[in-house]
């Protein structure tokens, strides 16, 4: 009977072993003068040290990998046929170690009669932590339908994903809800707003623990509110007003284009339930406005284009849609009055034959990103858009290469310190947009980005949903997707039009 | 031995009824998808009722054979059947009344006709009996162990209790502003005939011989089986076009115009499908020969359908508008739901594009999928190898018909034939012969009068020298000598048959419209004769692109 247990005994624990024991790095194999192929690129990327590990696939012809990860004399292997899943425990120690150093990633791929070692790559590990949370609106990259949205929460430092709110709760087969611009004040969720349309529509508001579902259209603009910038400081939130419409090419691979036939700038007053007009000149599609860090300057993109007989027709912006240059602009806001300046060109794209889109501000003040594309307000279609950096000192610009791909780059934002700056990017397929954030130093230097990791590497492949309008949060969303949806079911409370403060 | 006999009677009739819409059925396989792996697991349990989802979808992929996924299908509902005989006791002829759940979800899976293009319930051609069947399970599962220590019947009880917990997803058959809630009886027949079972027992007639109680089980199960039959969707025309579009897919243009010949009145988009095959077998200029009127689909119901959604992306893809292809692949499985066969564009569509990156992740995304594999192998060497690429049938029939440098912004309007009818008739600068003839016949099918004499124009200047197609001469008689006629045809050779049948055909028309005949009644007295002409179809023939 105890020869028996001593068996069963031996039996398991081997097993537990073979369970738990880590891949060797092999005795003999041959080199290979080349980083592996990986997927996603985590090569040479710099990466904050309250991230989740970064599994990844290696794309490389053989049946098992081994990759050794070392940090000074800490080292471990992984290895799961082709996937490097990482142990979040060990990762963590090894991000540790490796602030503001580096990690050496080895990568050994037995390919049935030999094994092949790769030339090691790094990944970086910056001192600066990054916001823990982000969120995004969860959707296929269709172009009029829709079905299920979400918006949704990320835990960056682990893989942790949950609905701020979902219109399944709320839609039926009958009656779609599109659910859209989710936005926070100051990186806070406390205060924050998306809007509904179609059923159920309004913009919901979030103030504390109070929901409100409010109307903004008034008679006098030319739509409810769509482009959002909550002021950092006050219960306020600029927002672009557009009459959108939507075109399909052909042959080009852009396969879309947005436009606004027509777009303004409105304020609203969260606490009064009013909106005024910032700018509704007819000859300019003003959108997209963002707030500086001090709130004391609202900035904004405007395309100028005049209809030729003064009113506005689709055929004619749409012949026009290669001749739309977004500049981006700059009015001073009196916090007391409430009054905007007149407006001041900050960057001419226009004058380059460019058009600059989705304009935001470094918490320091001295940075503005945005995304620069050939034409167009709509850049996320555009595989040309590319984020630039403007120093608000110098005005200088800079393609922030480091962050850039081949394919369409565009909603840049940062960091609530400055120190990270997110893209909302195509470049691993073309159609779906993905997450990729970038360290960008204290010196103005932007490193190479890395995808936002997912526990399984192959999860963006098989993954039918785009990341839409990534932002950073310092805080989850407490209010809880029932809630807003019981909002979402009354009426949505109608706001009054004011005239505009002046000086 | 007599029982097992009867018990296998109703899924021997189901079985043959599933396989005589075996058609239909291996469409539902293409107009499903299911993708292996953790992801879409989990993003479908994030819908109600995402579990049964999930499994439906699994299993309806089994359709691609149709044998085999009715098999599947027969087998839940006899596993159903036996354990709802047991967990209500039923005995004798009773026991044949456990089978008209499984009637109404037979009936569920072949009553939806064109509704197989708009339900929004992915894998429910499956997930109903499933869920039904595990209902069923747990209730006798309940059932038996309540049954060790309390002979009670309490079987339509635990059955209620467990059906409304498990139940999370009424099928809906919405559209638009239309539903029908005819489509949705059978899921309340199902459940309430279950509860109704317990009350069987109260009825104390039994059949006075062995030979009354055959008759009778016999009995119902004809009727249960014709009946079934009888509901079902059996429009010809809606099996055609599904036939007609399996052909396509597969570059059988032969099948596709066989199919049509044999339609004695087909819906338009039949009429497309037919003309798709002419252009690829550069016969295109035959198209009035093989009849090119149609009508609108009927739909049993006021469902009222478009091409958008039936084969809008198989439509653009083969007239070459990869974009506009593209596009309604991804609208309609997203407004509908996700479909093996929309997938299947956007990957061909990805390599025609040259969206190498793309393409990789939907075959990846085929590949975990039970039947999709072998297609997969067929087109991933043309994303590693041009040559692949350039020797495939995609690359050889669509490529002509890419006008890479043209490039224009436009809508649909959702009206895919009438808005590349209207392309194509209006196309200038064409590039080969293939697309000389889609723009001659596009501009006939429109009957644009205008655009035809500038398309024929052009095509004498391409084609100096060359006899000029029968079509073509017929519809430069009638429509290039009128006065407002932008081309000058008078020294035009046209062929002296064509013109001799030209005279006749004006006077027969002049005769019958002098007699007072109305215009319908000479196009049917004219057709046996000139239903080959275009001249027919021009005074006659109606095509209307929904």
């Amino acid at each position: 009977m105890q020869h028996t247990k001593a068996v069963l005994l031996t039996l398991v624990l081997t097993l537990v072993l073979i369970a738990c024991g880590r891949p060797e790095v092999p005795d003999s194999y041959q080199t290979e003068s080349r980083p592996p192929k990986i997927m996603p690129d985590y090569t040479d990327v710099t990466i904050p040290a309250n991230i989740c590990p970064l599994n990844f696939r290696v794309f490389e012809s053989g049946k098992q990998v081994v990759a050794r990860i070392s940090v000074d004399d800490l080292q471990y292997t992984y290895g799961n046929k082709m996937k490097v899943l990482f142990d979040e425990e060990e990762w963590n120690m090894l991000l540790e170690r490796a602030k503001g150093g580096k990690m050496k990633v080895e990568v050994f791929v037995d390919e049935g009669h030999q094994w092949k070692a790769y030339q090691p790559f790094s990944i970086y590990v910056a001192k600066d932590d990054i916001d823990p949370y982000i969120s995004y609106r969860l959707i296929q990259p269709a172009y009029v339908a829709y079905s299920d949205l979400t918006i949704a929460q990320r835990n960056l430092t682990n893989y942790d994903e949950s609905d701020i709110y979902s219109n399944t709760l709320v839609a039926t087969p009958k009656i779609g809800q599109c659910i859209n611009c989710h936005s926070y004040q100051n990186y806070r969720t406390d205060h924050m707003m998306f809007h509904m349309r179609e059923g159920l529509p309004g913009t919901m508001i979030v103030e504390g623990k109070q929901l409100k579902k409010v109307n903004l259209k008034t008679p006098e603009i030319i739509s409810a509110g769509v482009y959002p910038a909550w002021h950092p400081t006050q219960n306020l939130i600029a927002y672009s007003t557009n009459l959108i419409g939507q075109t399909f090419h052909t042959k080009d691979v852009a396969k879309v284009e947005v436009q606004d036939k027509e777009s303004d700038l409105i304020l609203y007053d969260v606490s009064k339930d009013e909106v005024f007009t910032i700018s509704n000149d007819s000859n300019e599609l003003e959108t997209f406005p963002t707030w500086s860090a001090d709130g004391n300057t609202l900035y904004y993109c405007s395309a100028h284009f005049e209809y030729k007989n003064g009113s506005s027709e689709d055929a004619e912006i749409i012949d026009s849609y290669k001749n739309l240059h977004y500049n981006i602009y700059a009015r001073d806001f009196d916090q007391q009055t409430r009054a905007f300046s007149e407006r001041r060109i900050i960057f001419d794209a226009a004058s380059q034959n460019k058009s600059a889109t989705l304009p935001r501000v470094s918490p320091d003040g001295k940075y503005l990103v945005f995304s620069l594309g050939n034409f167009g307000c709509f850049h996320v279609w555009h595989p040309e858009a590319d984020i630039w950096l403007l120093n608000l000192e110098t005005l200088e610009t800079q393609n922030l290469e480091a962050l850039n791909s081949d394919r369409s780059d565009s909603y840049p934002s940062f960091s609530s310190n400055g120190r990270w700056i997110m893209t909302d990017s195509r470049r691993d397929d073309s159609n779906y947009t993905r997450p990729y954030i970038a360290y960008f130093d204290t010196d103005g230097n932007c490193h190479k980005a890395f995808e936002l990791p997912q526990r399984d590497p192959e999860f963006y492949t098989l993954f039918l949903r785009s990341y839409n309008r990534p932002e950073f949060m310092t805080e989850p969303v407490s209010i809880t997707p029932e809630q807003f949806a019981i909002e979402a079911k009354k009426d949505a409370k109608n706001v009054k039009y004011v005239t505009a403060p002046t000086h | 031995m007599k029982k097992a006999i009867y018990t296998l009677l109703f899924p021997l009739a189901a079985y043959i009824i599933l396989l005589l819409h075996a058609d239909y059925l291996h469409a539902v396989a293409e107009g499903d998808m299911f993708i292996g792996g953790q992801a879409f697991f989990e993003e479908t349990l994030r819908t109600p009722g995402g579990f049964w989802t999930w499994i439906g979808c699994f299993l309806t992929q089994f359709f691609t054979y149709p044998w085999l996924g009715a098999l599947i299908l027969v087998a839940i509902w006899t596993a159903t059947y036996i354990m709802l005989t047991d967990a209500f006791r039923l005995k004798g002829w009773h026991s044949l009344l456990a089978w008209i759940p499984l009637f109404a979800l037979l009936v569920s899976v072949i009553d939806i006709g064109y509704w197989l293009y708009y339900i929004m319930m992915p894998g429910y051609w499956f997930s109903q009996s499933v869920s039904f069947f595990a209902a069923v399970l747990t209730t006798w599962i309940i059932v038996r162990l309540v049954r060790l220590v309390w002979n009670k019947d309490i079987a339509w009880i635990v059955f209620i209790i467990v059906y409304f917990a498990m139940m999370q997803q009424f099928p809906v058959f919405h559209h638009r502003n239309y539903e029908n809630h005819l489509l949705q009886l059978p899921f309340i027949v199902a459940p309430v005939s279950v509860v109704l079972l317990s009350l069987i027992r109260l009825v104390k007639w039994q059949p006075r011989s062995k030979w009354a109680t055959e008759i009778t089980t016999f009995t119902a199960l004809a009727v249960f089986s014709i009946t079934a039959y009888l509901l079902s969707f059996r429009n010809a025309n809606f099996h055609a076009e599904i036939r007609m579009q399996s052909a396509l897919e597969a570059f059988e243009w032969d099948k596709v115009i066989e199919e049509a010949q044999a339609a004695k009145n087909p819906t338009n988009l039949m009429v497309v499908f037919k003309n798709i095959a002419l252009m690829h077998t550069d016969r295109m200029p035959e198209m009035f020969k093989i009849n090119n009127c149609g009508s609108m689909p009927e739909t049993g119901d006021s469902l009222i359908v478009r091409t958008a959604q039936i084969a809008g992306p198989l439509v653009y893809y083969y007239f070459g508008q990869i974009n506009y292809a593209y596009r309604r692949a991804m609208e309609n499985n997203v407004q509908y739901r996700l479909q093996a066969r929309n997938m299947k564009m956007m990957a061909r569509c990805a390599i025609m594009n040259h969206e190498f990156d793309l393409a990789a992740k939907y075959l990846t995304i085929l590949s975990k999928s039970t039947f999709n594999k072998s297609w997969v192998r067929e087109y991933e060497p043309m994303l590693r190898f041009a040559d692949n690429l350039h020797k495939s049938k995609d690359f050889q029939f669509i490529a002509p018909l890419l006008n890479e440098d043209i490039n224009t912004l436009d809508i649909d309007n959702s009206m895919p034939v009438q808005w590349i009818l209207n392309h194509f008739a209006d196309l200038i600068n064409t590039k080969n012969r293939k697309q000389d003839n889609i723009a001659l016949c596009t501009s006939l099918w429109v009957k644009d009068e205008y655009a035809f004499c500038i398309q024929f124009y052009n095509y004498s200047k391409n084609y100096p020298g060359e006899p000029t197609p029968e079509l073509y001469q017929q519809a430069a008689l009638l429509l290039g000598r009128s006065e407002d006629s932008p081309i000058n045809l008078d020294n035009f050779p046209f062929d002296q048959l064509i013109l001799d049948r030209f005279d006749h055909f004006n006077s027969d028309y002049a005769s019958m419209s002098n007699m007072g005949i109305p215009l319908k009644e000479i196009g049917t007295r004219m057709r046996d004769v000139y239903g080959d002409t275009y001249w027919w179809y021009y005074y006659f023939g109606d095509f209307k692109a929904y």
